[in-house]
């Protein structure tokens, strides 16, 4: 009797330090508590946040063009126009291929990503309605997406404002006799 | 063999409680409460997300699924922080974290719903879509 006793106790005894072990008990916390994971009703949430996200940034890069071609430019207008409407189409190439980032990550494809991607594209042209509400904090991969939009924003933007606040160069004079 | 009454029903019951003791942590029971987020804040203002492994036994404490606040006041996002998953760095931490004790200035549990539970929450499906 006693005999079994032990080995029920050393049975238990090793058990538990099984358990103590970091692989096993992580393996048995994820198995009895598994990790929250957000529905869809919070991802697309979080996606319309990061939308405003990308509306903000690209109205942010349009204001500062806007703002460069109000001021006196050593470019003329016809190339001030010129430089800003390239300026502008690069911007909506950025927010589109940055709409397509979130697409993918909501696990939209193929047709479903296009529609989206068109359907949502031109409601981010004005970001007034957006310009103060509250901010989302954001999961790492939407934020991710946006944060990355943003910094080719102002990349694009900045080139822009560098093109038409710089002179055209003009030929140097040559050394006449 | 024969086995002491005072050994039976005091030494061996000892021995197990103090091994129940070092591998239980008491601020997960019950067992089955759901997911468990802890927020772990450091003396230098870092504060750090994650599944928290606490035992008395060691010097330090282990955080798992790891995210932590980063400077976004650059981002159009309208919040001052952005929350990032450990894991992206150059030297890709892998296991965990270790995190020194006296390092520690607070331990505190994440509400499940408050912002950052709900951030981690759309990243793990995040993941699981694009996988």
């Amino acid at each position: 009797m006693s005999r079994v006793w032990i080995a029920v106790a050393a049975v238990v005894l090793v058990g538990l330090a099984l358990l103590a072990a970091d692989p096993v008990r992580a393996a048995i916390e994820e198995r009895v508590n598994p990790p929250a994971v957000a529905d869809r009703a919070a991802i697309a949430s979080q996606q319309a946040a990061a939308e405003h996200g990308l509306a903000r940034g690209y109205g942010k890069a349009v204001d500062q063009l806007r703002a460069t071609g109000n001021v006196r430019l050593p470019v003329s207008a016809a190339q001030a126009a010129a430089i800003q409407q390239r300026a502008v189409t690069d911007l909506k190439t950025v927010r589109r291929a940055a709409l397509a980032d979130l697409a993918r990550a909501a696990g939209l494809t193929g047709d479903a990503a296009a529609t989206y991607i068109s359907a949502t594209d031109p409601r981010l042209d004005d970001a007034t309605a957006w310009a103060n509400e509250p901010g989302v904090l954001l999961a790492p991969g939407f934020f991710a997406i946006v944060s990355r939009a943003d910094a080719l924003f102002a990349q694009v933007a900045d080139q822009a404002t560098r093109e038409l606040t710089t002179a055209p160069a003009t030929p140097s004079p040559s050394p006449t006799r | 063999m024969r086995v002491a009454g005072w050994v039976r029903w005091l030494v061996l019951p000892a021995l197990a409680g103090a091994l129940l003791g070092a591998t239980v942590d008491p601020s997960r029971l019950p067992p089955v409460a759901g997911e468990r987020i802890d927020a772990v804040l450091l003396l230098d203002g870092q504060a750090y997300f994650g599944h928290l492994e606490d035992f008395g036994f060691s010097d330090t404490v282990t955080l798992r699924d790891v995210y932590y606040f980063q400077d976004a006041r650059a981002a159009t996002t309208n919040l001052p922080v952005a929350l990032v998953q450990r894991g992206g760095e150059v030297h890709a931490p892998a296991d965990g974290m270790q995190i020194r004790r006296d390092k520690i200035l607070a331990i505190e549990h994440v509400n499940l719903s408050s912002a950052v539970a709900k951030a981690i929450a759309a990243q793990r499906e995040i993941e699981r879509l694009v996988r």
